[in-house]
């Protein structure tokens, strides 16, 4: 199931609300066991058969937890970390990578079967969530969860299930036990699930029709100027959907009384690529931060090992987002701005002016986003190409006046909406005087319950509706 | 009461309210099967089973249902349209691009593959020509009439930036003529015929795809001259004193003004032409006895009219008899384009027949021409569907 469909809309969550705030607040279990069932229903329908690898997902991460909190055997709670790690990994590797692997070995000329598996929606997100806890306990970070419904209820929370943001469980742990649902946290979190509908329906879907136009027509023949009309509509897509999910995610969280972290920052005001990536996916940088740079030695440790670690960082972050050369490339590219960044252009970059340094980095996020959605590398390469010039730009003229013309409105608003405007609003009046802020009350609930009813009329009068995230 | 408060109450009103409401409205309100607007039908929910709540496809169906039956949904598509029509001014709204005087049709981008237009001319030729051979088998006549479409007619009246399918057009024309010159079957090309008299606008509709009256007329007294020009035949035609035109103070929704909502600000109106002497005639669709008319008639003057006043629409079978066992008999397949041709053919045959392969499905039409043997077939296809295999482009197979 989806946040932008009518069936979570009117159906699911208005039946999960009634249900969970009939529940008295007292009935802490009760609620919780809602909550998990209807994680799991929601998980269902969009999964089917696939919620039993949910449940199995939950297995090994209760039961790895289980282990490695028995700190007084080391290898006991060893056992717990590496059976968590190995059979939550193994799975994610089975079901997203085995097929890639398979071509690998068969273009190195071993012939193996393609095994044709379905991709279980949100498998990463749930996989490495699941993971973080039970390394969280093996350190000591976090206290074991004996209750396998919590544990199960912090892997499969339905807001933040498909699409993360990736929640740890020290973020939510005592909320899952001890959170407070309140009218002030209620209605803030109604509001920006609305503002999320609204920018995943308005912003997102409208920058998707005219990328999957764009990158479905032959790429060497695409004119420069279409393409890049292409790789712009990918970057606003791609920020829209995702962001727009946190924001739905966050903002349900909220109505259930649990407060997740911040996933994106405006990451495209950012001055450089470093500071993209603090803006960008929060959750998941922090994650490979501290469950994978750290422990590899992180920045104490000599040169060259500082760089070996942010390559494995970036190679399985580009590996995480799907079993493809292309993520891996996207990954490296990554790479190799940082390290850029870190050891060669940096200083020059902060000394040069404001709009050079955004144009920097809006250009390589540009480049990376269309790694990220070329089919294979080949296709990658053709679209680079069209963007700097090199194509027979044989496709129909027009077609970039068209794409700009017919989404005017939406290109304008994308433009926007890009920017700090709503923060530097909220905050001014915020600042201003007690008028001001009744005003930002009072307007920021009236524009969402607008923003609903819009999100409402685009799911009903229009089809066109994918997530992004949940291939991920 | 602390006015924070007072917001986030009304909030929380307004945002319970408002889904509650949209889902007891689409829980309750009555079911539509059809849209007319969109002209397809409605989704309906899939009785769960076992399989398919295993499976997902259940799950898979539900939201489709909801989307076509949610409350409001009539209403919003009318005022989204509206929006984009009058205050976005988007170029294309609804898959039509809305100009000050027409609305046509949004072509997707192309392009055209010469090679695969001229192969696939070449065989539709080829089979037009097995056609020919068996229509010629027992001394009948084959014609097969190609007329433009909407989109090649006013190529000139769309944004520059869009896609009026020139590139198309200029292969897929001349490569048909030389495929049907080599085979040799009679093709009776309109597009050339309507340029030698300039193209004028009122042959075409300016807010759908198919011709006006007048395109139709002309494609009827073009076939007939070429009958007559190659058989000698002369065929009592509706012309001058026997044709009587009257334009219908109807408005008419053409589909593409349909699928605007009819908000689309051009108005048209249909014409027909009746003989001034009438002639008896019965009448079956599909087997089953039909109202003698060839014009499906408004019951008022300003109830809307849609081109399938023409012959009631596209039908599977229709036979008209004359009983003038004097003429020659015909059979006129194809899709649509044929319709307002039909209104008028038949006064110039004994018996007329006409099949549309995307809805008859008894038989082929290659065994159809054998089992009633006409002394004239003739198809009737437009640009689009010239070099196309499905249903009317397929003489020999049942497709389905």
């Amino acid at each position: 199931m989806v946040f932008s469909s009518l069936i979570f809309l009117l159906c699911f969550l208005p039946s999960l609300l009634a249900i969970y705030y009939i529940i008295p607040a007292q009935f802490r279990g009760l609620r919780n066991l809602i909550l998990l069932s209807f994680s799991l229903f929601f998980y269902y329908w969009g999964a089917g058969k696939l919620v039993l690898l949910m449940v199995l997902s939950i297995f090994i991460n209760y039961v790895g937890g289980l282990l490695a909190s028995q700190h007084q055997s080391k290898l006991l709670s060893r056992l717990g970390l590496w059976f968590a790690a190995v059979a939550g990994l193994g799975l994610l590797g089975w079901f997203k990578y085995a097929g890639f692997v398979a071509e690998i070995v068969n273009d190195l000329g071993f012939l193996v079967p393609i095994p044709h598996i379905t991709l279980p929606i949100g498998i990463s997100f749930f996989t490495f969530q699941g993971l973080s806890y039970v390394i969280d306990v093996y350190r000591g970070d976090a206290p074991v969860q004996k209750n396998p419904l919590y544990v199960a209820l912090y892997v499969a929370l339905f807001p933040q299930l498909v699409a993360g943001p990736i929640v740890r469980y020290t973020t939510v742990m005592e909320e899952i036990s001890h959170r407070h649902e309140t009218l002030e946290e209620f209605v803030p979190g109604a509001c920006r699930f609305c503002f999320g509908l609204a920018k995943k329906m308005i912003l997102a879907n409208s920058m998707g029709q005219i990328a999957d136009e764009i990158f479905g027509q032959t790429a060497s023949t695409l004119p420069p100027s279409l393409a890049w009309i292409g790789a712009l509509a990918y970057t606003f897509q791609i920020y829209f959907d995702f962001s727009a999910y946190s924001d739905m995610a966050i903002g349900l969280g909220h109505m259930f009384g649990f407060r997740f972290l911040e996933n994106f920052n405006y990451p495209y005001v950012s001055r450089s690529v470093t500071e993209f990536w603090r803006r960008w996916h929060i959750s998941l940088s922090t994650w490979f931060r501290d469950y994978v740079y750290i422990p590899l030695g992180g920045n104490r440790c000599a040169g060259w090992k500082r760089m070996r670690n942010i390559f494995v960082v970036w190679f399985l972050t580009g590996l995480w987002h799907g079993a493809n050369w292309t993520f891996i490339l996207w990954g490296m590219w990554f790479f190799l701005l940082l390290m850029g960044e870190k050891f060669v252009w940096g200083k020059w970059l902060s000394a040069a002016p404001a709009l050079l340094q955004h144009g920097y980095t809006m250009l390589a996020v540009v480049i990376s986003w269309v790694l990220f959605r070329a089919v294979d590398l080949s296709h990658a390469h053709s679209y680079l190409g069209a963007m700097l010039g090199i194509t027979s730009a044989t496709a129909q003229s027009g077609q970039s006046i068209y794409y700009i013309l017919q989404f005017l409105p939406e290109w304008i608003l994308a433009f926007v909406a890009c920017l700090p405007i709503k923060q530097w609003v909220q905050s001014s009046l915020w600042q201003n005087n007690k008028t001001g802020q009744l005003v930002l009350y009072y307007t920021s609930r009236i524009a969402a319950l607008l923003l609903l009813m819009l999100s409402y009329s685009e799911l009903v009068t229009g089809s066109f509706n994918p997530f992004i995230y949940f291939q991920f | 009461m602390d006015k924070k408060k007072l917001a986030d109450i009304l909030f929380l009103l307004g945002f319970f309210g408002f889904l509650v409401a949209a889902l007891a409205i689409t829980v309750f309100k009555p079911k539509d099967t059809w849209s007319y607007y969109e002209n397809r039908s409605l989704a309906q929910l899939q009785r769960p089973t076992l399989s398919s709540l295993v499976d997902g496809s259940y799950t898979n169906s539900v939201e489709p249902f909801l989307q076509d039956h949610a409350a409001g949904r009539n209403t919003l598509l009318h005022v989204n349209t509206l929006i984009d029509l009058t205050l976005l001014h988007r170029p294309v709204v609804n898959q039509v691009i809305h100009t000050k005087e027409m609305l046509l049709g949004f072509n997707p981008y192309e392009i055209p593959n010469q090679t695969w237009i001229e192969q696939q001319a070449d065989y539709m030729a080829s089979q037009l020509a097995q056609l020919r051979d068996l229509v010629e088998g027992y001394g009948g006549h084959f014609y097969y009439v190609s007329v433009p479409g909407q989109y090649t007619y006013f190529e000139q009246e769309h944004p520059s930036f869009l896609n009026n399918r020139s590139a198309y057009t200029d292969i897929e024309i001349p490569a048909f003529i030389s495929a049907m010159q080599s085979y040799g079957v009679n093709l009776i090309e309109m597009g050339s015929y309507l340029e030698q008299i300039g193209n004028p606008p009122e042959l075409y509709s300016t807010t759908d795809y198919h011709y006006q009256f007048g395109g139709a007329y002309l494609t009827y007294e073009t076939i007939l001259d070429t009958i007559e020009q190659d058989t000698g035949v002369s065929l009592p035609r509706l012309a001058g004193d026997t044709l009587s035109i009257q334009e219908l103070p109807n408005p008419y929704l053409g589909s593409r003004a349909r699928k605007v909502f009819g908000l689309g600000g051009i108005e048209e109106h249909l014409t027909i032409g009746l003989p001034t002497s009438p002639i008896p005639f019965t009448r079956t669709d599909n087997g089953m006895p039909s109202p003698s008319l060839v014009y499906t008639l408004p019951h008022s003057d300003t109830e809307e009219v849609a081109y399938s006043l023409y012959m009631g629409g596209d039908m599977g079978e229709t036979v008209i008899d004359t009983n003038r066992d004097t003429l020659p008999t015909l059979l006129i397949y194809g899709d649509s384009f044929t319709n307002p041709v039909e209104c008028l053919m038949y006064y110039s045959f004994d018996e007329m027949r006409t099949i549309d392969l995307r809805h008859y499905k008894d038989m082929t039409l290659a065994d159809y021409i054998q089992t009633y043997q006409p002394d004239y077939v003739v198809g009737i296809r437009d640009y689009e569907a010239l070099l196309s295999t499905d249903f009317n482009g397929r003489p020999f197979e049942i497709q389905y």
